[in-house]
């Protein structure tokens, strides 16, 4: 990175202000302030009337911040006077933010500051894949991490609980069970993909469907003999249907029989076969033994249901893994990396050397002597109580796994530091690199830069890096998901069509989307207008989409195992993220959809311009206007819930945009009448500009596309910092938005200013605490 | 209630070397026989705080008959066998629930139900009713307090606050709220399986605690202010599970009834379903006395659930704004009335099991309600509360008592905690004790 850009990421950029402007917030606080705030009145000793200039608002910065926050939670001015708009409330908070911006320019940004992190349950189980090279999910007992600002790795939010505090250490004597095994050689040297087994999918397939008894075949090339495990983990599709018997064969060979039922615990079930096997070319095959679809014929022996979708036609397998694991031999990788010492030295040297090094590992840092020696003591104490060597190992493994400073991510180095912004440490910066875009520990290579204090030097060739390493999925799927608002979706109701399937489809479609557009870095707009998308044939069927379009049925067939890349007609409905499945659906109640939801979620997720919450004690609507009959259409009745002042000028802003996609009804699919009336999807906006629908709506986001580029940079933020921001995080914002729109809104230099900022590679010095 | 003067010696022998002074629960299979036979048994209290959110339609849950002659409203005619029971406590008032300037109904109301402290959005609230009995009197116990919800894989609504504070009611410290476990399992096991007492395995976790409470410490000094209550929380945890091994090693093992199971790791699909599973292992935890506290959220506040198995495909919270339209009263009456037959089974599961000359329910003090009165409005006052079990002879059931209008909610919290032995003179807005129980 070179200076200029050092320069601009770390102070106010923009043009210094002229002497002796004027107060441009002074018309609104004219108009809705002075009634309270004036010289005589002065309510809550604040007087607003006094300031006339810009340099009078700067000489009272905290005092307009807080009007700011008052003006745009819709705290001020109170409900008894007239209210302004919700644009006028914004127009308000930038033309004051505009005046700091001005007199702050070349001043450093302020990098606030970024409390302990708790490892979330995602970091955790990833940590520990990274630091012990186990495949196992140790936190899939622990309580879930409420998430807060949208997200679930918010520092404030991630508290500790005693009862969280207890399954670390179950899980830390698990893990620890499993990295140090010393009476059975069982774990894997090489492990065979999912990937290997299919090769029609194009899009890294994460699982398969199988419906008739025609088998699957994979071939493996094993480089040894020996003992493997086959790990299978799959369900039926629907409970309809009896449990599924497998047969397995090994080069045509029948040698076990898998079943799987709608398990009681859990998604799936999860089945291991030992294997013995010769080197060489094997063939591994799994056939269903009772397929509910004859395999010539592809009819279902199941009665047709009326009420679904052609159900019987999902009646099948669902397979998520078929790992071929082996050859089992002791010890496994991990246990040899954690164990490695010198074999010549005594056992008590053996112990400190493999300890520091493992401390140092989970703490993500050099440890200090006095760190390690904790553990050495500990060990040596099990020792004396009778222990074995690699059981005291493994106390002391258990203690550092519940350790602080490894279930936490503390950034301690801004102790002695001077006032004003500092960078953190090297290691410190490979955390908050590899937690952001892997969601786990940084790695050899990130630690060992660190160790050298190359790593800020390099940092966009590690982002490449790191964004090509398949651990990026993490970032994928746990920030889009959780952007997007449709984590959860397995737990809501919306009735019978919405199985398994179809919720697996519609997340799948999102994630691919979001992982299309950072992998082949396109520009963020696609969100709002990309003219394709990634279906199944489930999805496809649902959408009416390829070969099931009612009016031009396209020749593309789209298998029921993958997804495949379909364009869309650009004159459609359909386009961007907002028409996905998963959206629509999340935006919709369980028996209907609903236009203040999916307005609210654009406001919320796409424009990051959240209107302030309804006032409290909201009044029945019979009040606004006469007694509401239950058969109006919705339009209607909540036009009439607009038409009451206090809810009308939020509702005007809120609404419009959630009839436009009145046209996708509760599950996303496309209709053109709610029941038996017709829809009408023409809309007119708050300052008279009209459109109709998914397509309209989509022209009239991309023309707002720097408030969606400030709306996604704020919520990569906050992902990326795990804190919320604040008026100290504008000119950081106001920068990424800028480069944003010179480099063609192009994602992955999103990613990179986002690293680069400041609040990112900086914190406040101890010397400054700000409010 | 004092019990450790009737202990036989043989017991206190087991204390011996714990360095820690710990007092003993009552099972009354340890009790000596003159005492167990004769009326003088007083049976530890227990009690429990059940939540159900989105408020409800006062007009028929209030009875009309105020006194022991009050007729059951349609809403609670499922509490018909437990009239005698009961008390319905009307006119009481969460007004720390308030949305104020931060705006918000649902996840400020439930923060507020049992600490009586407005919640702030950076994660601050007051300590609750539960956790402030729990740190009175849960050293008799196993477990000093069991926190379950039924809601603990959807998303709550948050308001713009931190989740969480919508999705748990309990507080241990202002800074620090209480995760509710929603795993039927995982709740079994950690009141029964996981207290199996392994002396090498204990000897173990106490040297590993001891190693990672050394390296706590040193963080303590040198985290800034803001960060430390984190490491408070992480040291507090150690201690309480330090706690927790020292109780298991020291007392009986619970007996587990005859017919008691672990139950499938499987979150039963209706509501329903769910709700009793979780209220047979609070009646379980209370029968075997590991724990006497317990906070069960039985839907999160604002919740969005909707109730397939009654036929109500429409969303709770979206119900809950009707504005009067027929349909739509209708069916979150059915909501409500589906709610209350829940707690009927409860509380018969609570009756059916004998303590002494009479029941569990007897010796329970079980606080059923909402943080919201009427939800179409939001009214944070006139919440439809009820009690219900005479706390050990310390109640007199079979009544509607109406309180003066905005009597603050947390009043009842310290005539409970009073009356559990737990008593304090002060929890969040409370103005005193709550009179009339007795």
């Amino acid at each position: 990175m070179n200076r200029t850009t050092i320069l601009l990421v770390l102070f106010i950029a923009g043009e210094r202000a002229g002497a002796g402007e004027g107060n441009p917030a002074l018309p609104f606080v004219r108009k809705y302030c002075v009634s309270c705030h004036d010289s005589t009145k002065k309510k809550g000793e604040v007087d607003l009337s006094r300031f006339a200039t810009e340099e009078s608002l700067v000489g009272s910065r905290k005092l307009w911040l807080a009007a700011i926050r008052h003006v745009k939670n819709g705290e001020m001015p109170p409900r008894s006077v007239p209210q302004p708009t919700p644009d006028e409330r914004e127009e308000f908070a930038d033309r004051i933010r505009g005046v700091f911006r001005k007199a702050d320019v070349g001043k450093p940004i302020d990098p606030g500051r970024i409390p302990i992190r708790r490892l979330n349950r995602t970091e955790y189980n990833n940590t520990i894949r990274d630091l012990c090279l186990i495949e196992f999910e140790p936190a899939e007992n622990f309580p879930p991490d409420d998430p807060s600002h949208g997200f679930d790795n918010i520092a404030e939010a991630l508290t500790l609980s005693p009862l969280l505090m207890e399954r670390y250490l179950d899980a830390a004597e698990a893990i620890v069970a499993r990295t140090i095994v010393t009476d059975k050689p069982v774990s894997p040297t090489v492990r065979f993909g999912f990937d290997q087994f299919i090769n029609k999918g194009t899009n890294r397939p994460y699982r398969v469907f199988l419906f008739t008894s025609e088998p699957l075949v994979t071939e493996y090339r094993l480089a040894a003999d020996g003992d493997y495990v086959l790990r299978v983990e799959g369900r039926p599709t629907t409970k309809e249907i009896p449990p599924i018997k497998m047969a397995l064969l090994i080069d045509g060979k029948e040698v076990e029989r898998l079943r799987f039922a709608i398990p009681a615990k859990g998604n799936t079930t999860k089945l291991e076969v030992p294997l013995v096997l010769t080197k060489g070319k094997r063939r591994v095959s799994l056939a269903m033994l009772n397929p509910a679809r004859d395999t010539e014929t592809k009819k279902s022996s199941l009665p047709h249901r009326v009420d679904g979708q052609n159900k019987e036609n999902y009646a099948g397998l669902e397979l998520y893994k078929f790992d071929l694991v082996g050859p089992t031999t002791h010890p496994a990788e991990g246990q040899r990396r954690i164990l490695a010492c010198d074999p010549k030295a005594k056992s008590d040297e053996q112990a400190k050397e493999i300890l520091a090094r493992f401390v140092s590992r989970a703490f993500r840092r050099p440890a200090s002597t006095v760190e390690t020696a904790r553990y050495v003591k500990l060990y040596q104490r099990s020792r004396q109580a009778g222990q074995a060597f690699e059981q005291a190992i493994g106390t002391a493994l258990q203690a550092i796994l519940v350790s602080p400073n490894f279930l936490f991510r503390f950034e301690l180095d801004n102790r002695t530091s001077p006032a004003g912004p500092q960078p953190i440490s090297e290691h410190h910066l490979a955390s908050r690199l590899s937690y952001f875009l892997w969601s786990s520990m940084p790695d050899d290579e990130l630690l060992d830069q660190a160790a050298k204090g190359t790593l800020a030097k390099n940092l966009d060739a590690q982002v490449a890096r790191m964004l090509a390493d398949a651990k990026s999925d993490a970032f994928v799927e746990n920030f889009a998901t959780q952007w997007l608002a449709i984590t959860g979706m397995d737990r809501v109701n919306r009735g019978e069509q919405f199985d398994i399937l179809m919720r697996q489809a519609m997340t799948r479609e999102s994630i691919l989307f979001f992982d299309a557009v950072l992998r082949e870095n396109r520009p963020i707009t696609d969100f709002l207008d990309g003219q394709y998308t990634f279906v199944n044939e489930r999805l496809a069927r649902h959408y009416g989409l390829g070969n099931f379009a009612k009016d031009k049925p396209s020749d593309v067939v789209i298998p029921a195992y993958a997804y495949v890349k379909l364009s869309l007609p650009p004159d459609g409905p359909r386009g961007g993220i907002l028409t996905h499945a998963s959206v629509l659906t999340m935006t919709s109640s369980p028996d209907r959809t609903s236009p203040v939801k999916r307005g609210m979620w654009i406001l919320d997720n796409i424009l990051a311009s959240p209107p302030p919450p309804p006032p409290p004690n909201v009044p029945p609507l019979e009040e606004a206007g006469g007694k509401i009959k239950d058969g109006l259409p919705l339009r209607t009745r909540l036009e009439l819930h607009r038409s009451k002042t206090e809810c009308a000028a939020c509702h005007a802003k809120i609404d419009p945009l959630g009839f436009a996609l009145e046209k996708f009804d509760m599950l996303g699919k496309f209709r053109d009448k709610d029941g038996r009336k017709a829809i009408d999807d023409q809309i007119e906006l708050p300052d008279g500009r009209k459109f109709q629908g998914g397509a309209g709506l989509r022209k009239v986001l991309v023309e707002k596309k720097d408030a969606f580029a400030r709306c996604l940079t704020e919520k990569m933020l906050i992902y990326a910092l795990g804190r919320g921001l604040d008026e100290n995080d504008v000119p950081t914002t106001d920068a990424i938005v800028l480069t944003l729109a010179k480099d063609g809104y192009r994602f992955q230099t999103l990613i990179r200013e986002v690293i680069r900022s400041a609040p990112f590679r900086y914190q406040r010095g101890a010397g400054k605490e700000k409010k | 209630m004092n019990t450790i003067h009737n202990r036989p010696l043989s017991r206190r022998t087991a204390l011996r070397g714990l360095g820690a002074t710990i007092a003993l629960p009552w099972l009354e299979a340890m009790a000596p026989r003159s005492l167990a036979s004769g009326s003088t048994v007083r049976h530890p209290v227990r009690m429990a705080f059940l939540y159900v959110p989105n408020g409800v339609q006062m007009s028929q849950w209030t009875p009309r008959a105020e006194g022991e002659r009050f007729e059951l409203p349609p809403t609670l005619a499922p509490l018909a066998n437990l009239r005698h029971d009961i008390n319905v406590l009307s006119g009481l008032a969460a007004l720390q629930g308030r949305p104020f300037s931060d705006g918000g109904n649902h996840a400020p109301a439930m923060g507020a139900f049992l600490t009586g402290v407005h919640p702030q959005k950076i994660l601050r609230c007051g300590i609750s009713a539960d956790q402030l009995a729990a740190s009175r009197i849960g050293h008799l116990t196993r477990l000093p307090s069991l926190e379950m919800s039924c809601n603990r894989s959807g998303r709550p609504t948050c308001d713009g606050y931190p989740c969480v504070v919508s999705s748990t009611m309990s507080w241990r410290s202002p800074t620090q709220p209480i995760p509710a476990e929603g795993s039927p399992r995982a709740i079994f096991d950690r009141l029964f399986a996981s207290q199996a007492n392994d002396r090498e395995r204990n000897a173990t976790r106490r040297s590993i605690l001891d190693t990672v409470r050394d390296e706590a410490s040193a963080l303590h000094n040198q985290v800034s202010t803001e960060d430390r209550h984190r490491v408070d929380e992480y040291l507090t945890s150690i201690r309480d599970i330090e706690q927790r091994i020292a109780r298991v090693e020291a007392l009986p093992a619970p007996r587990l009834p005859a017919g008691a199971a672990r139950p499938e790791e499987r979150i039963p699909a209706s509501l329903a379903d769910y709700a009793r599973l979780l209220g047979d292992l609070m009646a379980l935890a209370f029968q075997t006395d590991v724990t006497r506290i317990c906070s069960f959220v039985i839907d999160s506040e604002g919740s969005n659930r909707s109730y397939p198995e009654i036929g109500i495909n429409s969303a709770h919270h979206d119900l809950s704004h009707h504005n009067n339209r027929d349909d739509m009263v209708r069916s979150i009456l059915r909501i409500e009335h589906h709610h209350v037959t829940q707690l009927a089974y409860i509380l018969q599961r609570l009756k059916d099991i004998r303590e002494g000359e009479g029941t569990l329910l007897d010796n329970c003090m079980i606080a059923y309600g909402c943080a919201l009165g009427d939800g179409n409005r939001h009214d944070h006052f006139d919440l439809p509360i009820i009690l219900a079990g005479k706390g050990g002879g310390s109640i007199r059931t079979g009544r509607h008592i109406r309180y003066p209008q905005n009597t603050p909610l947390t009043n009842l919290w310290l005539a409970m905690l009073d009356r559990a032995g737990a008593a304090t003179p002060r929890l969040g807005d409370s103005t005193g004790l709550l009179n009339g129980l007795s």
